[in-house]
């Protein structure tokens, strides 16, 4: 969305990685070169010619490497991707767009996204997503070499390569942002992509600022122009003015000072500036994600342990063992730190990769939420409960529940639950017969119960992002997704204060819970855990640290007295309010 | 020209490596051989097309082969569906 205040254009889009940054506009797809007018296309099909060869090239040395260290049936992949490289259907597709005047990169990306309608294939299917992938990662490779050839074209031409470059482009892959690193880029701003693509959980790892869903910043950025990146805010502003520039500059420079202040406070204790104690733990969607962090003693807990990637790529249900051992694994690496784990919430994807429904069930608006699915398919959860219980008497687990949404919900997976204890009793196998378990609150109907469904668990947990979907009834990729809506506080405050009435401690595993704008609110709610991603931890922790309990509790009665988002966002847009 | 059908019997159906494998043993021959799955075409020397068409286990598929060399190509696909080298595709 393009806003203009003053002189300054601003452009509004989501934070996909923190941060701000100051420097020029390298445009990645300019849609029009001037320069080859009349032997475009000529020039165009050479370009891509060698790009194709050299990709050729590099993945028979790739093949010999990989056949020498894995044998042959690995090296298969490659030779797979040379067949995909070689195919003649998309090759005449894109020869057919150069000639008709298009660069040859805009050719691959358009071919490529046009897949499923030269080949006549659903492309909302998990199959095509997991097909088109591998198409697309040996094309890339083949822009990867255009885009090379494109550097060394704008060196020799007026425009220079400097350093502190802003890459502005429609969309990345995760190969040019990888490539970019070393080519002084220190932001991005993209017309599409979100926050949980993985280009920009690559860009939060290499730390570089990045703004995505800006829809048209690509049309207006030239090469050149000034660009600030405003990775706190969502914003990227085009040709500031001096003044914006001097203020960005300063804002900049504090953002140097945060980084170091955050690693000082690492070994520092998670309380207000009034001793509240919170506990920040953290969410992981795969055992992966913990090793660097906790040689740094950065976790404290795992307050949500996603499974989903257990089943990502399955061709059957995962066994018991399957289970047992991978939180077994994790038990042993993160030595006695509590682990909540959440039980499996399948997507229709998913299921039909398990060959649990078949496509003609296919495209359902919300599909089988997890409860009902275990309702269909009991060895679904059963298998999973196993392995949680087994591994239960290795250290400390808790366990939740997703998409729960009445009394009966809860009836069935009691039921599931108690046949697996009785199993394993009967086997002499030993589990924590007093394992916690907990309910994500993520469905509406959740929350109106909420004061039937505490009397019934050990724990509860705010499941905002989707909450927040399915309350508002929006998607979450877009601008209106707003989790400061006075429908959402007034939910998480029942939430607490009923939980809290009856002793129970409540945890919140959204994006909100990392979210600057929130976590004085939630804090003032009394939320007792924020559980947050791993590259969040000590942000959070920072901003808590820098608040007063009871300034934020009189925050928060402010806040619920609202009676509309704009009314809210007015009170959180200034400045001393956030920093109570 | 020849036309046959075969019914996929590999449990995991005609899946990347086997249509790797489908490709690269048909490329060399000169005859033009198409693939059917409920009366939709696609080239059967186009990995791509393959791959995209979701062939799963159980799947019927007619073949029709039209060159030169169309017996040979006959003789090439039967072997590499046939039981016993079923472990290839």
């Amino acid at each position: 969305m393009l806003t203009k205040d003053k002189k300054n254009f601003i452009f509004k889009g989501v934070t996909a990685s923190l941060g701000i940054a100051i420097g020029k506009v390298f445009a990645m797809e300019s849609k029009i070169n001037f320069d080859s007018v009349f032997n475009k296309v000529i020039l165009e099909k050479q370009k891509l010619t060698y790009a194709i060869n050299k990709t050729k090239l590099e993945l028979n040395t790739n093949y010999e490497k990989i056949k020498l260290i894995a044998g042959k049936r690995y090296a298969q992949i490659i030779k797979t991707y040379s067949l995909i490289l070689k195919d003649h259907v998309i090759k005449k597709n894109i020869d057919m767009l150069i000639d008709s005047g298009i660069d040859a990169r805009s050719a691959i990306i358009n071919i490529i996204n046009k897949l499923d309608t030269i080949f006549i294939t659903n492309k909302n299917s998990q199959y095509f997503k997991d097909k088109k992938s591998d198409i697309e990662e040996v094309w890339f490779n083949v822009i990867n070499n255009l885009d090379n050839l494109k550097f060394i074209e704008n060196n020799n031409r007026s425009f220079k390569f400097s350093k502190n470059l802003v890459i502005v482009a429609n969309n990345l892959t995760i190969n040019d942002i990888i490539y970019m690193r070393e080519k002084f880029v220190i932001g991005f701003a993209l017309d599409k992509s979100s926050k949980i693509s993985h280009n920009m959980i690559i860009a939060q790892g290499l730390k570089i600022p990045a703004v995505v869903g800006l829809e048209t910043i690509s049309l207006y950025a030239k090469n050149g122009n000034n660009i600030i990146i405003d990775g706190y805010n969502g914003h990227v502003i085009l040709n500031p003015t001096k003044s914006t520039l001097k203020m960005y500059s300063t804002k900049r420079y504090h953002q140097y000072i945060e980084i170091n202040d955050l690693k000082k406070i690492k070994d520092l204790p998670c309380e207000t500036l009034d001793k509240h104690k919170i506990l920040i733990s953290a969410n992981i969607s795969n055992p992966i994600e913990i090793q660097s962090s906790f040689n740094n003693n950065e976790i404290i807990e795992i307050g949500l342990y996603r499974t989903e990637y257990l089943y990502n790529r399955a061709n059957s249900i995962p066994d018991e063992n399957t289970h047992f051992w991978q939180y077994f694994n994790i038990i042993n690496k993160i030595q006695h730190k509590t682990i909540t784990i959440r039980t499996v919430n399948l997507n229709e994807d998913m299921l039909i990769d398990l060959g649990l429904i078949r496509n003609e069930y296919y495209r359902k608006k919300i599909g089988l939420t997890a409860i009902k699915l275990y309702l269909k398919y009991p060895e679904l959860l059963e298998n999973q409960l196993k392995g949680i219980l087994r591994a239960s008497a290795y250290g400390t687990i808790k366990i939740m529940f997703p998409m729960v949404t009445d009394l009966d919900d809860l009836k069935i997976i009691y039921k599931i639950l108690n046949n697996v204890k009785l199993n394993l009793k009967k086997k002499n196998i030993k589990f924590d017969e007093n394992i916690k378990i907990g309910v994500i609150i993520e469905v509406p109907s959740a929350v109106t119960l909420i004061d039937l469904i505490v009397k019934e668990v050990d724990f509860i947990s705010i499941g905002t992002n989707d909450l927040i979907q399915y309350s508002l009834a929006i998607d979450r990729e877009y601008i209106f997704y707003e989790p400061l809506h006075p429908a959402i506080l007034r939910a998480i405050n029942t939430i607490i204060s009923v939980s809290h009435n009856v002793g129970l401690k409540v945890s919140l595993c959204g994006e909100m819970a990392s979210n600057p704008s929130c976590i004085s609110i939630l804090l003032g709610l009394e939320l007792d855990e924020f559980s947050v991603s791993l590259p969040q931890i000590l942000n959070t922790k920072k901003i808590i640290r820098n608040l007063t309990f009871a300034k934020t509790k009189k925050l928060s009665k402010m806040i619920l007295q609202c009676t509309s988002k704009t009314e809210i966002l007015n009170i959180m847009n200034n400045s001393t309010n956030i920093k109570c | 020209m020849i036309e046959v059908n075969i019914t996929i019997s590999n449990k995991m159906g005609l899946h990347i490596r086997a249509a790797s494998l489908f490709v690269q043993a048909v490329t060399k021959y000169k005859s033009i051989i198409k693939i059917i799955k409920n009366n939709f075409e696609i080239d059967g020397k186009s990995i791509i097309s393959i791959i995209l068409l979701g062939v799963e286990c159980g799947c019927k598929l007619k073949f029709i082969i039209d060159g030169p060399d169309e017996t040979e190509v006959l003789s090439t696909i039967k072997n590499l569906f046939s039981s016993k080298e079923n472990s290839k595709i």
